[in-house]
């Protein structure tokens, strides 16, 4: 992994760990990457996207929700480190995601 | 014997539920409506409203419940449904003519139930020309 990537990964894990701890009133040491989100963490879609949109803004993204969709469809994210891997995955492939293996 | 004549048929139906406080949380930390999510007309529409939260919580239901009917992803502004601020009702949502003509949509119908209890349901029923 380049450094430029490691770093936004590193940024992007931070993120979603303390959106996740402040959203499901969780102390940030009981999460890990293997967090199911929807049975530990009581998580749905709802909060996923607001977390996209946080995304979004702070990273200046485009990206359609269809072509998440298309992509979840896919590849579904179920634990906390999915979530970590799809969120960097958006912020370097926006839209082309849908063309990436991951 | 029973006959009917049919002019559309049913192409899928859907159903989700919120709890609507969680929109009033969004709105009091102080996050603006997504237009990765709403329509400028729905954010317009909803925000003008006293219960804005529930606006858009109606509006968030119509839309996981239309994914759940069609079955497949979709941009959520696509669909617009713009409360009418009734407890109970039914209403027709606004899908855009590309998803329409992409589903082979004529008409779609929502019904809303906002519970005592804080709870929006919202369920949605997708037409097609019958024979179609």
């Amino acid at each position: 992994m380049a450094d430029s990537d490691q770093k936004d990964y590193n940024e992007i894990r931070e993120l979603v760990y303390d959106y996740f701890s402040e959203e499901c009133d969780i102390a940030k040491e009981k999460i890990s990457d293997t967090t199911n989100i929807i049975e530990e963490l009581e998580g749905d879609s709802l909060m996923l996207l607001s977390l996209l949109e946080i995304v979004r803004k702070k990273y200046s993204l485009s990206i359609e929700l269809k072509t998440l969709g298309k992509h979840l469809m896919k590849k579904p994210a179920h634990t906390v480190g999915d979530v970590i891997n799809l969120t960097t995955a958006i912020v370097k492939y926006g839209d082309d995601i849908i063309n990436v293996e991951l | 014997m029973l006959s009917f004549k049919v002019k559309n048929r049913l192409l899928g139906c859907g159903i989700d539920t919120e709890h609507i406080i969680r929109f009033a949380q969004l709105e009091l930390k102080g996050n603006k409506p997504s237009p990765f999510i709403f329509s400028p007309k729905e954010i317009e529409y909803c925000s003008a409203l006293a219960d804005s939260w529930i606006a858009f919580c109606t509006a968030f239901c119509c839309k996981e419940a239309l994914f759940k009917a069609l079955q497949s992803p979709y941009d959520f502004t696509a669909c617009e449904l713009l409360w009418n601020g009734k407890k109970r009702t039914h209403i027709s949502p606004t899908l855009s003519k590309a998803l329409c003509k992409q589903h082979h949509i004529t008409d779609s119908r929502a019904y809303i139930e906002i519970t005592d209890s804080g709870e929006c349901i919202v369920s949605i029923f997708l037409f097609g020309q019958a024979g179609g």
